[in-house]
């Protein structure tokens, strides 16, 4: 799975630590999925596109072998 | 999140406190036979010292292993569940070594300690996955 989470992010001005408070998790969370190292659960990424104010697969989007 | 089964923060360092002392009294227990003389309950043909030693074991390692972590949020929950999975195949992997090098009487040595590595293989693999999360 890819991500875009970053470039969301950096849309709304929000940091690493500034997101996962938003949403409840921690920073190495956050920093993991960015990475491409943790894939969130359905309910994690329904409150980031709340965050985002755009859809799911705008900022995820799986790749091959997914 | 939903319910998570799991202590509270500051069980941990209740863990800890009590690991080592009964660690301790574990060991002396099983290697030189030490026995608590209070422990001698009249009318029962053993000393409770053994007892007493095993199940503080267990439970000091159930409040390390099982106590929230500061951000216990569903990676976490991951890393958990993925730790304790590691430390099952690495115990028996143990086993299997242990039951081809380890013969005869000897062997109930391999069992005593089995009582406790599934849980202190898999506090280890997770306390260590934490610390190189943290490190990133």
């Amino acid at each position: 799975m890819r991500n875009t989470l970053k470039v969301e992010r950096a849309k709304l001005d929000l940091t690493q630590e500034a997101l996962a408070k938003k949403i409840g998790v921690s920073r190495q969370t956050i920093n993991s999925i960015e990475k491409g190292k943790y894939v969130p659960s359905t309910v994690l990424a329904l409150k980031m596109s709340e965050v985002f104010n755009v859809p799911v697969n705008s900022f995820f989007e799986l790749t091959d072998g997914d | 999140m939903k319910s998570t089964y799991l202590f509270a923060q500051s069980a941990k360092k209740w863990g800890w406190f009590l690991f080592i002392p009964f660690l301790i009294l574990g060991f002396f227990c099983w290697h030189t036979e030490f026995n608590f003389s209070f422990l001698e309950i009249d009318g029962l043909a053993q000393n409770l010292t053994d007892e007493l030693a095993v199940t503080g074991l267990i439970l000091s390692l159930f409040l390390i292993g099982f106590s929230k972590v500061k951000d216990e949020d569903e990676m976490i929950h991951s890393i958990r569940t993925r730790s304790m999975q590691i430390g099952i195949y690495i115990n028996y992997a143990l086993i299997i070594l242990a039951t081809f090098s380890v013969y005869g009487f000897e062997y109930i040595n391999v069992m005593a300690y089995n009582l406790f590595t599934p849980l202190l293989v898999y506090v280890l693999v997770f306390h260590f996955k934490l610390w190189r999360l943290k490190r990133e």
